[in-house]
């Protein structure tokens, strides 16, 4: 008996045989030594003890997927359409209530001006929503810090062990790190907003 | 070596526009070889006269499912640093199955009807000015929509994480289920030819 082997089979059985080896190969990710924080917490990654967080932890929030993470846009629905921040929703200062969030909640505010974010979250945490922080600089941090950072080429070692996390958050969310000579002029919101990559794919 | 290449800052802005235009081009080429550009041929898939594109589409999956998960696991790819699209249960359902309809109704996908106009298939030119005419209305239309295109957020994840299995044992299940189709599909048109 000849036993006939077609192109088709081969690549089935190539299949059936790399699909049969998965469950026991464990999983494809790499630990979760990605996701784990620093052994020393620079202050970037931390909350600040009024609540104010930085863009980078915000994106590590994101990244992470972290559960119950709302982020609110004060900035009125004109300038939220322009840009806003993944996952955020526009919300009118006056509409922005305790009881439209559960405790277990984290909220990040971010809204025209510091002021207004730091006050909406702290307001928010005399409610009882523990968890509530503001983004001072709000969308111009976002695209300074997350979609345009910067590093000079003569920074520090600490300063480099630093950038290899903001630069990775920085592609993960489709932004350009660089390193630059001289004090690095950051590009105009426009032009980072115009390089941003909105991304899909459609079959 | 280490991949994704862009995400690792192998490749610029660039090099990767060139790669993804080189991609898109080999991408086209194939679906036209494939006789996707055919809306007689896709609608076959409803008919179950001609099962191509069920395996064209399982052969893709399983094709780029064991990639990233073997390479992965060679540690030649960062699975971590792979950009998930977000997932929104109630616009991805109505969405799903208002492509469903076009698809049905037009014979052709977007993807498809691009590869049927660049081949100067009229039905495809026709297609493509509605895809686009769609995409602008759409726009035009988001602030009445939008509450429906933010609900429903399930975040970043996969099906793995969203059944609780292991990665692997989905990739089995997967596998399986394509290589079953497979023969299903070849079953079915043997009947009907």
């Amino acid at each position: 008996m000849t036993v006939r082997f077609t192109t088709n089979g081969l690549l089935a059985a190539a299949a059936l045989v790399l699909g049969v080896g998965a469950p026991v190969a464990g999983s494809p990710y790499r630990g979760d030594a990605h996701r784990a924080p620093p052994a020393a917490e620079p202050v970037a990654w931390v909350p600040a003890a009024d609540g104010r967080v930085s863009a980078l932890l915000v994106a590590e929030w994101l990244r992470e997927r972290k559960p119950g993470l709302r982020i609110s846009d004060l900035r009125g629905v004109d300038a939220y359409e322009r840009f806003h921040l993944p996952k955020a929703e526009p919300v009118a200062p006056q509409d922005l209530l305790p009881e439209a969030f559960s405790r277990d909640e984290t909220v990040v505010v971010y809204g025209p001006d510091s002021a207004e974010a730091r006050l909406a979250a702290s307001t928010l945490r005399e409610a009882g929503i523990g968890q509530a922080y503001y983004l001072a600089d709000g969308v111009a941090e976002w695209l300074t810090e997350i979609l345009n950072p910067t590093l000079s080429p003569d920074a520090a070692p600490e300063e480099r062990a630093a950038w290899e996390r903001t630069a990775e958050l920085s592609r993960y969310f489709g932004g350009l790190p660089r390193i630059e000579a001289g004090v690095a002029e950051p590009r105009s919101a426009a032009e980072v907003l115009r390089r941003t990559v909105r991304r899909g794919c459609a079959f | 070596m280490n991949a994704p290449f862009y995400e690792f800052g192998l490749l610029g802005d660039n090099a990767s526009l060139l790669v993804a235009l080189l991609i898109g081009i080999a991408f086209g080429f194939f679906l036209e070889r494939g006789g996707l550009g055919n809306a007689r041929k896709l609608a076959g898939q409803f008919y179950l006269t001609d099962l191509v594109v069920l395996k064209v589409m399982f052969s893709a999956i399983v094709t780029a499912m064991l990639g990233l998960f073997w390479l992965s696991k060679l540690g030649l790819l960062d699975l971590s640093r792979v950009y998930l699209l977000p997932t929104y249960v109630a616009p991805h359902l109505i969405g799903g199955v208002v492509f469903g309809v076009g698809f049905v109704m037009g014979g052709l996908c977007p993807g498809t009807s691009c590869v049927a106009a660049s081949s100067g298939r009229i039905d495809g030119l026709v297609l493509l000015g509605g895809m686009l005419f769609g995409i602008l209305l759409f726009n035009e239309a988001f602030p009445l929509l939008q509450g429906l295109y933010y609900s429903t957020e399930l975040g970043q994840v996969t099906v793995a994480e969203l059944l609780g299995l292991p990665h692997g044992v989905l990739v089995f299940i997967v596998v399986v289920a394509a290589l079953g189709s497979f023969v299903l599909a070849e079953r079915i048109e043997a009947r009907t030819k």
